[in-house]
């Protein structure tokens, strides 16, 4: 299924949303814009309501038939209570040195898309009552919110994804590993990282979750540099986390980096899809109602 | 081994413009940005492999550039192989030696010829200049300059007989020098500086970079007297009549000479003839000697006019000579009707023209002896012994004894011209058709109209000469009445009026019989007063009296060729006489620095040799110095540009 396009309503200036008050703001945004497209798009027919809605199946009771929506789509519908269609959403949010990284300069941060498609996604999920947790991770796991359902805890969330912070350079996937122990019941999980870490030992910590039953969606937040190096002239890097330096022509480089880069995005894709993770690639340029669509979708197969 | 040399050596000061690409390549590079990025493994793996590369391509366009900027450089500097010898000499040389005529002067006492002495020099600059070095002998004179190896040069030790040319020679020189690839060139000019060496052809420059070394082998003559011209005062030499030799004679030298024999001696048909006079010659001066001589017997006489003195030069002292004595051609102008004045008379215009002198003595058609009857009556022709032809004009008495003399006459070899007219009658023409002298005529009477020559035989001994238009066009020749003959197949017509046979020739036993079907005068045209009377008439009567023919012809000539020398010499019916140039006959002399500053190699003005060097160099724009290296250079350049586009594409792709 295709993404909706944008709205207007999520092309907002993310790296003015500093405060709580302003993630919050901008995540309602984003989800009104998310689902007035959701309306409007031939490709989704369902209403607002969809979560709380599923199949007809022989033997359902035909008092929760939704006739409106037959009379709209043709096809039965049996209407869900809330508690059957609840989810636990945990957030996995990578916030090492890396995730602040941003080369483009016109673009926001990794660390601000990635905690504002969390923001998001934590006030979609609270539309559909779904439960959120939140689990931050760099070399340790710097903060581990529960998932839970009610608004003060959703506030909490988004007040730890406001906080400005030092960001520590990773330690492997020993985190990642740390963060699957702290989530034993089954859900969705939904990391956002640049995954800048080895291939092999990323797919392990994934692994781990879905051992735990966890239905796992990856988003690789990338900035549109690190991914087409679409500079030009000499330019000094600099490693985030590290502080190492490099100089060179990026005109030079540019052919030989982006096969790298893509040999490499597409080797986790491959290794996600072996075990049945999502894995998205979203550049900090796209609009967060990417990752909501994801979200959305994999919401609705899953119930 | 070879060292490089530079026609421009200033453009190498442009050498510097090297710095250019260096200090573009050091101001114009680009700054440097910095950008975080989240890892930088990526970015080590790639540059990792690029950037060796890079530096190495860097490093190389920065070569190639600066390589093309000197290559540039090279290029207006223009430079050349210079080829130097083991022996370390690098000079191309070129030894002249001078084997005019005049070479052969020697002092009175008896030291070496000019030419001894110059052979002299010649060995001793080979000697000099050993055995690898680069060097040319060749002989020189007015045909130009002879080069020889060694041992054939100095295997002549004679002189030649042609004249003196210093810019023939110095030309060659210069043309040898253009195809060497040595840096120095030097011409050792072995000679007696004869000015006239000078005066024939223009003397080019040798170049800038060549010098001229004269030798001078020549000397001051004290006493030297020159045969410069030798011919007879008589444009005709008839035998039996008074012969003078006229001679001009130069005194070169600067004392006057008191009294020198001058002798001739000539050999003719018969025996010798000789003759002698004791002439004086003021110093510096042309002498003009008048000698007679005598000359009873027709025929050439040929010999050599000579002083007897003992001076620097021996040849000039004697020039050869031939003489052609002929008897006078006797022509009988028969009249066939007094006129009532002497204006009247029929051969009065044929006398006239026959009796002219040729100005010219090369005019082969000389004068005639002309003798002239009236016969309108009285007896036969008179005795026609010693006449080589006769004109027969108008007759009107003819009979057959008359007719018969006149066959015999002409069987024996004489000619006859005939020239009709009023009293000439069918009878007189049958009378002369029977004899087998002519073709029946035409018509019984001359015929009256408009006549005019519409060609004539253009190939005729005596016709010949109209092909030029100097001597007029036979066309312009008309007449109001013609008598013309149905010529048979033994006649040969000479000239068509209107397509009628005007003039007829027949050969009988060894003379021949011209019919002319008009008049000799103005009866029946004026043609008379025309330009064309006259060399017709005479050409008629040339060829009758057989002054045409191919006889003894003398023929004047100048040694002109190398294996030429001064003779007499008989070429079938030619008698040739060849003689030295005259001019070289004239010693008169330069200095070496005249000859040099002629040629622009030794000039003392520095303004004046700034400016012959540079017209030199001018003269030299888009010629190419043997050695030159600038296509090489200019396929490295391209080679260069096309490798630093090629690399510098690739480095920014």
């Amino acid at each position: 299924m295709k993404s909706p396009a944008a709205s207007p309503l999520t092309d907002v200036d993310l790296r003015k949303a500093a405060t709580v008050e302003d993630l919050e703001l901008v995540a309602r945004w984003v989800v009104e814009g998310f689902l007035h497209g959701i309306h409007r798009s031939p490709y989704v027919g369902f209403s607002v309501d969809f979560a709380s809605h599923r199949e007809y199946l022989p033997g359902d009771d035909l008092r929760h038939l939704n006739w409106k929506l037959y009379g709209r789509h043709d096809k039965l519908y049996i209407k869900q209570y809330d508690a059957e269609t609840n989810v636990d959403l945990n957030l996995v949010l990578d916030v090492s040195g890396s995730m602040a990284a941003n080369p483009s300069a016109g673009n926001v941060s990794k660390l601000r898309y990635a905690a504002l498609a969390c923001a998001a996604m934590t006030e979609l999920a609270a539309r559909q009552r779904d439960a959120v947790g939140l689990t931050l991770f760099a070399d340790r796991i710097v903060t581990h919110l529960r998932a839970r359902g009610t608004s003060e805890h959703r506030l909490a969330i988004l007040s730890e994804l406001a906080k400005q912070r030092t960001l520590p350079r990773a330690d492997g996937v020993r985190a990642l590993h740390e963060a699957a122990e702290l989530l034993p019941r089954r859900g969705m999980v939904v990391v956002l990282s640049d995954l800048f870490y080895d291939a092999r030992e990323l797919t392990g910590a994934l692994e781990h979750f879905r051992h735990f039953g966890h239905d796992v969606v990856v988003f690789q937040v990338l900035d549109p540099v690190e991914r087409g190096m679409g500079l030009d002239g000499a330019i000094r890097f600099t490693d985030q986390e590290t502080g190492e330096q490099l100089e060179t022509l990026a005109q030079e480089i540019r052919s030989g980096y982006r096969t790298a880069v893509e040999a490499w995005i597409e080797e986790l894709h491959q290794a996600c899809l072996a075990r049945d993770i999502d894995h998205f690639v979203m550049e900090t340029d796209q609009p967060l109602d990417r990752a909501l669509f994801e979200y959305f979708i994999r919401r609705s197969q899953l119930y | 081994m070879f060292a490089v040399s530079f026609i421009h050596v200033g453009m190498l000061a442009a050498a510097g413009a090297v710095a250019v690409p260096i200090l573009i390549h050091l101001l114009f590079r680009q700054r440097v940005r910095d950008v975080a990025i989240g890892s930088m493994r990526f970015l080590q793996q790639v540059v990792r492999e690029h950037r060796r590369r890079r530096r190495v391509r860097q490093w190389l366009l920065l070569a190639l550039r600066a390589l093309a900027v000197l290559l540039l450089v090279l290029l207006f500097a223009r430079p050349y192989w210079n080829e130097r010898r083991v022996d370390g000499s690098d000079e191309e040389v070129i030894v002249l030696v001078d084997r005019s005529a005049s070479m052969q002067a020697r002092r009175d006492d008896g030291s070496p010829t000019a030419m001894e002495r110059a052979l002299d020099e010649a060995r001793q600059e080979a000697a000099r200049l050993g055995p690898n070095a680069s060097i040319h002998f060749a002989w020189c004179d007015s045909s130009g300059a002879e080069e020889m190896p060694l041992d054939d040069f100095f295997a002549r030790k004679e002189p030649g007989w042609l004249g003196t040319d210093y810019g023939l020679a110095l030309g060659w020189a210069r043309g040898v020098f253009a195809q060497s690839s040595r840096s120095a060139h030097r011409v050792v000019l072995v000679t007696d500086l004869q000015r006239k060496g000078l005066e024939k052809s223009p003397i080019p420059p040798l170049g800038a970079d060549a010098t001229l070394d004269v030798r001078d082998v020549g000397m001051v003559v004290a006493r030297d007297l020159a045969v410069l011209q030798a011919d007879a005062v008589q444009t005709e030499i008839r035998p039996g009549e008074p012969v003078r030799l006229r001679a001009v004679v130069r005194n070169g030298g600067a004392l006057g000479i008191r009294s020198a024999q001058m002798k001739v001696a000539l050999q003719g048909p018969l025996g010798n003839v000789e003759a002698e006079q004791a002439v004086e010659f003021p110093a510096g001066g042309l002498a003009t000697v008048e000698i007679p001589l005598e000359i009873t017997t027709p025929g050439v006489y040929a010999g050599t006019v000579s002083l007897e003195v003992d001076d620097a030069l021996a040849w000039n002292n004697e020039r050869f000579v031939a003489l052609e004595a002929r008897p006078p051609d006797r022509v009988l102008l028969v009249d066939g009707q007094e006129g009532r004045s002497v204006f009247d008379s029929e051969t009065y215009f044929l006398e006239k023209a026959l009796r002219l002198r040729s100005p010219s003595p090369a005019e082969r058609v000389g004068a005639f002896e002309v003798e002239r009857i009236v016969w309108e009556s009285g007896d036969g022709f008179p005795d026609l012994t010693g006449f080589r032809a006769l004109v027969l004009t108008n007759l009107g008495r003819l009979s057959e004894k008359d007719v018969e003399r006149l066959t015999t006459y002409v069987r024996a070899g004489g000619s006859v011209i005939w020239f009709s007219g009023n009293q000439t009658t069918r009878r007189i023409l049958d009378l002369l058709a029977g004899a087998e002298l002519i073709s029946p005529p035409v018509n019984d009477e001359p015929v009256a109209g408009s006549f005019r020559v519409t060609k004539w035989q253009r190939d005729h001994a005596a016709l010949k000469i109209f092909d030029d238009p100097q001597y007029g066009d036979l066309r312009r020749l008309s007449f109001d009445k013609l008598l013309p003959l149905r010529p048979a197949e033994q006649d040969q017509t000479l000239l068509w009026m209107d397509d009628q046979a005007a003039l007829v020739e027949r050969e009988l036993g060894q003379g021949r019989f011209l019919y002319a079907g008009w008049t000799a005068d103005r009866e029946w045209s004026d043609w008379p007063r025309s330009r064309l009377y006259v060399p017709l008439v005479r050409q008629l009567a040339a060829y009758a009296t057989g002054a045409l023919a191919m006889r003894q012809q003398v023929v004047q000539e100048t040694v002109a060729r190398r294996e030429q020398k001064p003779e007499i010499e008989r070429a079938g019916n030619r008698v040739i006489v060849r003689n030295v140039d005259p001019e070289e006959a004239v010693l008169d002399r330069i200095t070496g620095e005249e000859l040099a500053a002629a040629t622009g190699a030794h000039a003392d003005n520095p303004a004046e040799r700034e400016a012959i060097a540079r017209a030199a160099l001018a003269a030299s724009v888009g010629a190419e110095r043997p050695g030159e290296v600038w296509r090489y250079l200019v396929w490295a350049l391209f080679g260069i540009l096309a490798v630093e586009l090629l690399l510098s594409s690739r480095i920014h792709n």
